[in-house]
């Protein structure tokens, strides 16, 4: 018998099954909605807050922004009373009050002294990775099954039929394989074959057909576990992976998928090089770093001017900065290189406040820092000759010279541009990743100011300030980034600036090495 | 496969006229195929039922990598083979590992004949030949496949197979 009317057999039957459609009676719906029904009602407390979690995503963003601002607000307030309380208490013990020039007193507060709460913050940032179950998409290959006739009797078998594999390429990546196979060795006793001429639609039939045979070959049933629960059996049934399920054969009739290169090698294509942009906010705790006589013409004028005008021996040094809440506002651009790198730079406006703490020493007017920044701002603006030391000098009503301490906020305005490099230390496989940050960061410096203990606010700009124009500090920090949507991360970062030097000009009086830690969150967009 | 996705989006969101259009657009083909793998028209409709069940209980499964009939036709055969399990209705014989090609020799073309009639040839095969019958001739697949898939031996597929064959090309040549 030819092998082609063995095949035949196969192939009528496929033709005349292919395409069947038999109307299933109402009744059958009606049983499946009143089973949809029964589910939906089971699923009516579970599901919807599933399903309303997936379209609040810019609710999730918020959420985790704002909880990452409440933090850094928290642990930032907590070192702020904790440092405002060791100030009031220092403030207690010597209070000036100097209710006008004629009029000096001293007054002592006996209130006990608060409780000092110390408060240690340890983040500890835990990131769970999971095991990413990289699913790849199934190629899709279409491929066909033929049945040429052949004069072949050697092959005497279906299963080791000679393939011949022919891969036509195809509009969207489709290839079918088509797959010749000899037909059995049958008995040679000739067939009856009553007609061979397809149903009257015949050139429509073969269409479907052949379409159908795609789909049809198509067709995997995947697991042998038929006892197996219905989640299980769908999920066997997905087209993903169908070959690693257990159970199942090594060899899939998977006929369907896609040409390999472009399945694997196009995601990872595809993921490289993004440029995106990103706005955030970071709440701070900057440190101003300011020490009193950095330069040799600020101890000159330390020890000749306001030595001499307060009349004391004590040195003006002894002071010490500390944090207080701040932030800045962040616009950042980047392009991420790979999977791994990528580089980053942007504006950030910061607003950076600290607090100057004067302790023992002496006091003249206010506080030795605000004289001696003041003085250094005069110094610095050329205006030394009208500094008058010798009649404010002669004038005892301004000095005090018994020991105070107080506190001088001390506010400073930078124009930041950051050059920075990521390091994904977990790449981003799927949504969360976690990247290490570290660079430099360019300060334009715009204004300082600073508020004396009578409310006095002194503003520090121009060109003719005691500051840098530009400085630099070193930055580093760590990224976690949440990727919420195709375009749309949500950050929330830690970051460490350090001063590389003193931000302050070498004729200044004073040196300023700030240090910045801070919290934020923010949002990005990927183009 | 726009309008394929937006069925599928309305039945992922539990759209009730999504759900029936995506019914009624699939329904007829895998009623047949139902008939197919049952052995009556009530048992095609109870496989029909439970097939769709889990059609839009486990449509977010779908990956749009096949085309979304073929997907619900493997929900459709998984169910129907699930189901000949649980009835016990098939792989009535023990595995025949002496298996012979030597059958059907007089090879009838279905040309002509009604598929209700074919459907009946079908129905009246033994159970194990019915479900192999189907998934070998119709399906496309594979020996070794199907005997992972039914948890068989490939002989007993092979076998199993070649006895349908025998089978409806007899009752082809008796009947027609």
């Amino acid at each position: 018998m030819d092998t082609s009317e063995q095949n035949n057999f196969e192939e009528n039957w496929r033709r005349a099954f292919d395409d069947t459609s038999e109307t299933p009676p109402d009744s059958v719906w009606a049983r499946i909605e009143e089973r949809l029904d029964e589910e939906e009602k089971e699923r009516v407390v579970v599901l919807p807050l599933w399903r309303r979690w997936q379209n609040m995503h810019w609710m999730a963003a918020a959420g985790v922004a704002l909880l990452a601002i409440s933090l850094g607000g928290w642990w930032l307030s907590q070192n702020t009373s904790s440092d405002t309380l060791r100030g009031n208490i220092a403030q207690n013990e010597a209070k000036v009050i100097v209710p006008n020039k004629e009029a000096i007193s001293k007054e002592q507060n006996k209130k006990p002294a608060p409780e000092i709460a110390s408060a240690e913050q340890t983040a500890q940032l835990t990131i769970e990775q999971k095991e990413d179950k990289q699913v790849y998409e199934n190629p899709l290959q279409l491929s066909k099954k033929t049945s040429f006739a052949s004069t072949d009797n050697s092959s005497n078998k279906k299963n080791k039929a000679s393939d011949t594999d022919i891969v036509k390429k195809l509009p969207k990546n489709l290839a079918i394989k088509e797959e010749s196979a000899v037909a059995k060795t049958q008995s040679s006793s000739p067939m009856p074959v009553l007609s061979a001429t397809p149903p009257s639609n015949s050139i429509l039939k073969e269409n479907s057909l052949q379409t159908n045979d795609l789909i049809t070959n198509q067709l995997t049933i995947s697991t042998p576990i038929f006892e197996s629960t219905p989640a299980a059996e769908i999920n066997a049934l997905d087209g993903k992976n169908l070959r690693n399920l257990p159970g199942l054969p090594k060899k899939q009739i998977w006929v369907a998928y896609q040409a390999p290169e472009s399945s694997t090698e196009a995601p990872k294509k595809a993921s490289t090089k993004e440029y995106w942009a990103s706005v955030g906010i970071m709440p701070a705790s900057y440190n101003a770093g300011v020490a009193i006589g950095g330069s040799s013409a600020g101890r000159a004028f330390a020890m000749s001017g306001q030595n001499a005008l307060a009349n004391t021996t004590n040195s003006t040094n002894a002071g010490s900065n500390r944090a207080a809440l701040s932030y800045a506002v962040q616009w950042q651009g980047g392009l991420q290189l790979n999977q791994r790198w990528s580089i980053e730079t942007g504006v950030n406006y910061l607003q950076g406040n600290s607090v100057f703490e004067g302790t023992n020493g002496f006091n003249v007017y206010t506080n030795s820092y605000v004289n001696n920044l003041e003085a250094a701002v005069n110094l610095s603006n050329n205006l030394t000759k009208q500094y008058d030391f010798v009649s404010a000098g002669n004038d005892k009503s301004q000095i005090q010279s018994f020991a105070t301490n107080q506190n001088i906020s001390n506010a400073y305005q930078y124009l930041q541009v950051p050059v920075q490099a990521g390091f994904a230390l977990v790449k981003p496989k799927r949504k969360l990743s976690l990247w290490l940050i570290g660079g430099f960061i360019n300060n334009i410096f715009l204004r300082n100011s600073f508020e004396s203990g009578q409310e006095r606010i002194v503003s520090v700009s121009g060109a003719d300030n005691p500051y840098k124009t530009l400085s630099l500090s070193a930055s580093t920090g760590m990224r976690v980034q949440y990727k919420m949507s195709k375009r749309w991360t949500t950050l929330i970062s830690g970051n460490y600036q350090q001063a590389l030097g003193s931000n302050t000009r070498s004729n200044a009086l004073f040196d300023a090495k700030p240090h910045l830690f801070g919290v934020g969150a923010g949002l990005r967009y990927g183009f | 496969m726009k309008d394929e996705r937006t069925l599928v989006e309305g039945c992922r969101n539990k759209d009730r006229i999504a759900q029936r259009t995506l019914y009624e657009r699939f329904a007829g083909r895998m009623f047949a195929v139902c008939q197919r793998y049952t052995r009556s028209r009530f048992e095609a409709e109870d496989v029909l039922q439970e097939a769709f069940i889990k059609v839009f209980s486990q449509i977010h499964t779908f990956r749009y990598d096949c085309p979304l009939e073929a997907w619900i036709k493997r929900v459709v055969i998984n169910t129907a083979i699930s189901y000949l399990r649980k009835e016990k209705a098939y792989l009535e014989q023990a595995d025949i590992d002496n298996h012979t090609d030597a059958v059907a020799e007089n090879e009838t073309a279905l040309s002509g004949i009604q598929y209700q009639q074919l459907l009946s040839l079908v129905r009246e095969l033994p159970p194990g030949c019915q479900s192999v019958f189907n998934l070998y001739a119709i399906e496309g697949y594979q020996h070794n496949e199907i005997a992972e898939m039914l948890g068989i031996s490939e002989g007993t597929s092979k076998s199993q197979y070649a006895r349908a064959k025998q089978l409806l090309q007899a009752k082809m040549l008796e009947s027609f």
